[in-house]
């Protein structure tokens, strides 16, 4: 059976701490200006027992089951491999923009050096070829990022799926990310 | 806390710019300028000239493979990677809509081409300059047993393009103003308007023809029809998305209530593009003045509107998401 | 209200942080040699090393990824670490090619701080700083030169140096961030003190933001002790990202944590909480502690610290409750308050009241070699121990060091002479300190920031002005080599190899160091290398008898070559089973790996504390008054000022982050954190710019309002607002440390980071 990646984001478990966001720049020669990945650390928000929290929002491609981006792309160099990983061919990209437009997750940005979109690929050209996890994984301090193979039940990740709750940031549209969420408990359930 | 994450500019919502509102502009108006005049030619022209009716399908002729000839010259300008605008013709994805839209395309400027070389034989066989053109009409002229049929099929191909330009934005379903099927219609009525417009301002103003009250009068009330068909569109579109509530619900209120995009609308769109023609027109029907000067002023509201529309769907629709 | 940010606030926040300022051309730096290639010539293979982008020293190993760039992880092998590193520790590879990095010495040329340089040769500089540095030791003497070295490697070598010398004035940072633990430390426990966070119950902290400052084991420790349902209570003026994952969050007042924890071991003296059979087996100096805390009520105490009595006693009850698995965590940077020395004792104190000290969950002692040996029978196999290579003897000094350690009536006496009080040699150059017979003339700085590390920036620049000689080594034109006559280039942590290291946590443990990844860039240097060629031009080669760091390594190890071979490949080791003498369960392991250990075990299955508990310090009480405990209050500010405070942001440093273009692309520029109330009175908006001032100086920064601070409290993340032109994002935000009084803590010679400040809008 082929692979299906995904990965979970514990909101929980993450400190906003950007190691994530520096090493997949570092492992993917992303340029300075922009970003495969971000944390956004949102609030504080009060809680009714008068404590606050900060929420994580992690910003990067959620490698959807059905890809708005892969829809519209009218030369299909926006496609999704065998292994279920969103990802762009820069050679027939045309850099027309209709996936930056579709995509309902502000994942893709343009390229300075392609002018192509960009965007997180699971690291699959540096990293998976390798037998090694996505950088942000790698050296997350908390290890809030839990990445594999969805249709493998002993992976970590299908493991973690079927014991924590988690949700899908703007699951209303029926693309069905594989980048799932674990709610922050301290401050209850949200999507 | 502090954003401690970097850069948001590449997150700027406005992936599409201006010069996409302006194409879909010139798309629409080149569908709709051709559509009228095919249906001028069919319906009044036969044995006239020099009358306002001739100068509208001349002007159609001439306005639909221009505006679409620049407006894809504009998009093609747009891209990221402009110089490798030829995939889009080699490489196909028939589940995108601008994949289907090349496609349209494909056909229909040819056609509007060669429509334009049948309108204007006359013209081109006195002009030395287009000498070399004219085999090509002798040969377009061999199928003139198909003429008709062209004709209906480049009425069609109009209506998928200018509903195209609709459909082009209605399959992006992150942004709840472009995703409802009250677009493509929208665009396409307001294409038709602006084609209405832009071959009476064109046909006025470039091929000398005479116009009488019967003519004014009828042009004025078919610019009021479509315009009485367009503020229902606009009104289904907004109650549309406050009906579906959640994101859509939101960001109908935030378009038609934030900052300059609101202002655009209701002065430009609504304003200038619709009440004010509306409030020319009945003036003008009411008090029998069948002045030219009307009509002329009358089309050039319309365009802004319909350019304005243009603009405020393309900029509006990604900046307010609900989200 | 809560602070809702959207898609547009987003743009406009961080609209220009990824701009780039034009390369530097200030002579000796790589921006300056423009053919220099970028040639990434290193392993392929991952090597094991130790990070340098901040203090914190945490395993790590880094490989030469298809020649384009370095990819830097935590080393697997270092199961406290799990293999994992921060955004600072993973943007090393960023200051090796940054154009702006030294890479040729230079000398100043104009004034001190005007910013004029000429490019020298290494033989011109060691020249010239010999030179100055003879002219000194005639005219004054060896120990009017101050030396002040980074933790660790540098230390070891230039401390040598400046001994070798002649000067007993050595230094390392911590008075301005550590110190003041690792003295309570010695004097309570008798060493320093780990903290086994991971399997505490309840851990009440005081500030010791360990998911912002990001010391990787810790940050997973706690994030471990939390998943498994610890009760953390994070006592902050400032909503920290370990306040906002506590499970409470309470804010105290800044600069009074120290009527909090007197009352919180009152309420567990007074109400009998404390384990007394602990306390009476392993503790002296108990009566005194509980007499000179007797007034010290939850009461009394509510209104200085603003945190009420009730809530004192309740956290005082649970802690106790939760005891063993419990932690008072004595924090990291201690500068919060002006008692530094009473309020670490105190905190450190409260763990052994209720016993939790060498039990799982609580603190325990670090049992290096030395300390694990001790238990050992003839028969065990033994941890090895390093040996120090062999070095002729130190001419003799016969004047007291500045802060006087080694002096019988030494009121720092807690402080190693490695350690010192660095914060003094300032004072030192200004004035003649009490019972110094002299001033600091000259001042040898390596990997030291004190234009931006020190409170007091006015204080600093006017002591580096009035010095006859001040050397920088640093692999960028730091603030302070900013103000120096003469800057080396030390290589970047990347192209480096180091000396073995040895310490221990449950069991002893040691470390390769660092190891080189990529070589060195254009002449930039190692500072064992400069050490060993500046003193074979002071003449004083004999003191640095070795070729190399190999073979300073092999004379480390001695015969154990195994042991070297080993730390090559994994980067670390460790000896023996964790150990916790008051643990029935890990002494049991213990005796069952070394059968010769049996011979210390107790009746209850226990080993005994090598050294009592001290609970009052009858040294501090004979040097200075100060064996008990007392709350002595402190004015920070006049009424009509709002405190001050800082902290550490987890993609910076305090003092050398200011080049690194990822990071600073990530924060650029601190904001000052105020809570909405505040801001109001004083018509400030959000990202309003604005100043926050005093008498010590005015800074410009941003307005961020949050409710995440007090009212009465202004917050700015440290290490910005440099001073240095020849850094690229120098300027830009607030100079915490230029805000602060300057100010010796009794005892502990601490800084202290809690003043007050009046804000304005710009």
């Amino acid at each position: 059976m082929a692979k299906k990646y995904g990965m979970i984001h514990d909101e929980n478990l993450c400190i906003g701490c950007q190691a994530c966001s520096i090493a997949c720049r570092s492992e993917n020669d992303i340029p300075e200006s922009v970003y495969r990945l971000q944390v956004r650390v949102l609030g504080p928000k009060k809680l009714p027992d008068g404590n606050m929290i900060f929420e994580f929002h992690r910003q990067s491609c959620v490698h959807c089951e059905n890809t708005p981006c892969v829809t519209v792309c009218p030369t299909g160099a926006s496609f999704v491999d065998e292994n279920g990983i969103s990802l762009v061919n820069t050679d027939i990209c045309v850099g027309c923009l209709y996936c930056n437009a579709a995509c309902p997750y502000d994942a893709r940005f343009v390229n300075p050096i392609t002018h192509a979109p960009d965007k997180c690929t699971f690291c699959k050209e540096s990293r998976l070829g390798r037998g090694e996890e996505p950088a942000c994984v790698s050296v997350c301090p908390t290890e809030a990022i839990v990445f594999g193979d969805i249709n493998d039940p002993t992976s970590k990740i299908s493991k973690v799926l079927s014991q924590r709750p988690t949700y899908h940031q703007r699951a209303d549209l029926g693309t069905e990310p594989k980048m799932f969420i674990v709610p922050n408990k301290k401050g209850g359930i949200q999507s | 806390m502090n954003p401690i994450w970097g850069s948001m500019e590449q997150y700027n919502p406005i992936v599409w710019p201006w010069p996409i509102a302006v194409y879909l502009f010139l798309a629409g108006l080149s569908a709709g300028s051709i559509m009228v005049a095919l249906l001028v030619k069919w319906n009044r022209h036969e044995g006239e000239h020099n009358t306002i009716w001739d100068a509208m399908v001349k002007a159609g002729a001439i306005l639909a493979p221009v505006t679409i000839i620049v407006g894809l010259l504009l998009l093609i300008f747009d891209l990221k990677k402009p110089f490798d605008f030829y995939w889009l013709l080699i490489s196909y994805n028939f589940t995108s809509v601008m994949t289907l839209g090349v496609l349209a395309l494909f056909v229909y400027t040819p056609i509007v081409l060669i429509f334009m070389l049948l309108i204007f034989e006359d013209t081109i066989r006195k002009v030395k300059l287009f000498s070399m053109l004219i085999p090509v009409i002798e040969f377009i002229k061999g199928f003139h047993s198909y003429a008709k049929i062209i004709e209906y099929s480049l009425f069609g191909i109009a209506i998928v393009v200018g509903a195209y330009t609709g459909f082009l934005l209605s399959a992006i379903q992150a942004n709840p103003m472009w995703n409802t099927p009250v677009l493509p219609l929208l665009f396409l009525t307001s294409g038709v308007s602006a084609g209405i417009a832009a071959n009476i301002l064109v046909g006025l103003m470039f091929f000398k023809s005479s116009i009488n009250k019967e003519s004014i009068k009828y042009l004025l009330v078919m610019d009021l029809r479509v315009i009485m068909t367009e503020l229902p569109l606009i009104l289904v579109l907004f109650v549309g998305m406050m009906y579906t509530g959640g994101d859509s619900l939101v960001a109908a209120k935030q378009a038609l209530s934030t900052g300059y995009w609101a202002k655009v609308f209701w002065f430009g769109v609504i304003g200038v593009g619709l009440v004010l023609p509306l409030i020319i027109a009945f003036t003008a029907l009411r008090n029998h003045a069948y002045k030219v000067g009307y009509i002329m002023i009358n089309s050039f509201v319309v365009l802004c509107g319909v350019m304005m529309l243009r603009f405020y769907i393309v900029y509006a629709g990604q900046l307010f998401t609900g989200v | 209200m809560s602070k809702e940010v959207n898609r547009r606030d987003f743009l406009k926040l961080s609209s220009g942080t990824a701009a780039l300022v034009g390369l530097s051309s200030i002579p000796g730096t790589l921006g300056a040699i423009s053919s220099e290639q970028k040639r990434f010539n290193g392993s392929a293979k991952f090597v094991p090393s130790v990070c340098e982008m901040c203090t914190s020293s945490c395993t790590i190993e880094a490989r030469v990824e298809n020649g384009k760039g370095v990819f830097i992880r935590g080393n697997p092998n270092d199961k406290s670490r799990g293999g994992r590193v921060c955004a600072r520790g993973g943007s090393g590879f960023n200051q090796l090619y940054d154009p702006m990095r030294l890479i040729n010495p230079i000398m100043r040329v104009g004034e001190r701080g005007e910013g004029k340089w000429k490019e020298v040769s290494w033989d011109e500089a060691y020249t010239f700083i010999a030179k100055k540095l003879e002219e000194i030791k005639e005219k004054y003497g060896a120990h009017t030169v101050a030396w002040t070295a980074r933790s660790g490697w540098t230390k070891v070598w230039f401390h040598h140096l400046a001994q070798a010398y002649g000067s007993p004035n050595i230094f390392g940072h911590e008075a301005t961030c550590p110190l003041a633990y690792g003295m309570s430390g010695k004097d309570i426990y008798g060493s320093s003190i780990g903290r086994d966070f991971a399997k505490a119950k309840y851990i009440i902290n005081m500030g010791h933001n360990v998911f912002e400052g990001v010391v990787i084991s810790y940050a997973r420790q706690y994030m471990s002790a939390l998943q498994n349902g610890a009760k953390v209570v994070t006592l902050d003026p400032r909503l920290s990202m370990m306040a906002a994952k506590s499970s409470e969050w309470h804010k105290i007042k800044p600069g009074h944590d120290l009527p909090f924890v007197l009352a919180f071991m009152n309420v567990l003296i007074t109400d009998e909480l404390y384990d007394k059979e602990f306390v009476a087996k392993n503790c002296e100096g108990f009566e005194e502690l509980k007499n000179s805390v007797k007034e010290y009520t939850p009461e009394a105490m509510a209104k200085e610290c603003d945190i009420d009595a009730g809530t004192i006693r309740r956290l005082a009850h649970e802690f106790a409750a939760a005891a063993p698995k419990a932690i008072f965590d004595y924090g990291h940077r201690v500068t919060l308050s002006a008692q530094e020395m009473e309020l670490r004792r105190a905190m450190m104190m409260i763990n052994a009241l209720v016993g939790a000290v060498e039990k799982e969950g609580g603190y325990y002692l670090p049992k290096n070699s030395k300390f694990y040996n001790a238990l050992l029978g003839e028969d065990d196999p033994k941890a090895p121990s390093l040996k120090k290579p062999k070095t002729p003897a130190y001419p003799k000094v016969e004047v007291p060091r500045i802060d006087r350690i080694g002096e019988e009536d030494c009121e720092y006496f807690l402080a190693s002479k490695g350690q010192g009080i660095t914060t003094l040699v300032p004072k030192a150059a200004l004035n003649e300190l009490p019972g110094v017979p002299y001033k600091i003339h000259g001042w040898f700085i390596v990997r030291n920031n004190p234009v931006m590390n020190y409170a007091n920036l006015e204080t600093v620049l006017e002591a580096i002005k009035a010095m006859d000689l001040v050397v920088a080594v640093d692999y960028q034109v730091s603030d302070t080599a900013w103000y120096a006559d003469i800057v080396l280039p030390d290589t970047t942590y990347l192209e480096r190899d180091q000396e073995i290291t040895a310490g221990g946590g449950k069991n002893p443990s040691f470390s390769i160091g660092r190891q080189k990844v990529v070589e060195p860039i254009g002449n930039s240097k190692p500072t064992w290398l400069i050490a060993k060629e500046l003193a074979e031009k002071m003449g004083l080669g004999e003191y640095f008898p070795w070729a190399d760091v190999e073979d300073y390594r092999l004379q480390q190890v001695g015969d154990d070559i195994d042991l070297l071979a080993e730390l090559k490949l994994k980067g670390l080791k460790s000896f023996g089973v964790p150990l916790m003498l008051q643990d029935k369960k890990s002494v049991a392991k213990f005796v069952k790996k070394f059968p010769g250990a049996a011979a210390k075990v107790n009746e209850e299955g226990l080993i005994d504390f090598p050294k009592k508990i001290q609970l009052f310090s009858h040294k501090l009480e004979k040097v200075s008054g100060t064996g008990g405990l007392s709350y002595n209050p402190y004015k920070y500010k006049e009424v009509d000022e709002l405190f001050f405070i800082n902290g550490k942001s987890a993609v910076r440093t305090n003092g050398a982050g200011a080049n690194n273009v990822w990071l600073n692309n990530l924060l650029s520029e601190a904001a000052a954190w105020i809570h909405p109330n505040t801001a109001k009175k004083f018509g400030i908006k959000d990202g309003d710019e604005i100043e926050v001032y005093n008498k010590y100086a005015t800074q410009r920064g941003h307005a961020m309002l949050t409710e995440g601070i007090r009212e009465d409290t202004v917050f700015a993340y440290f290490g910005f607002g440099h001073v240095s032109k020849k850094l690229r994002f120098s300027g830009k935000g607030i100079h915490s440390n230029s805000l602060y009084p300057s100010f010796t803590g009794k005892n502990s010679g601490m800084d202290l980071h809690v003043v007050g400040v009046k804000i304005r809008k710009v």
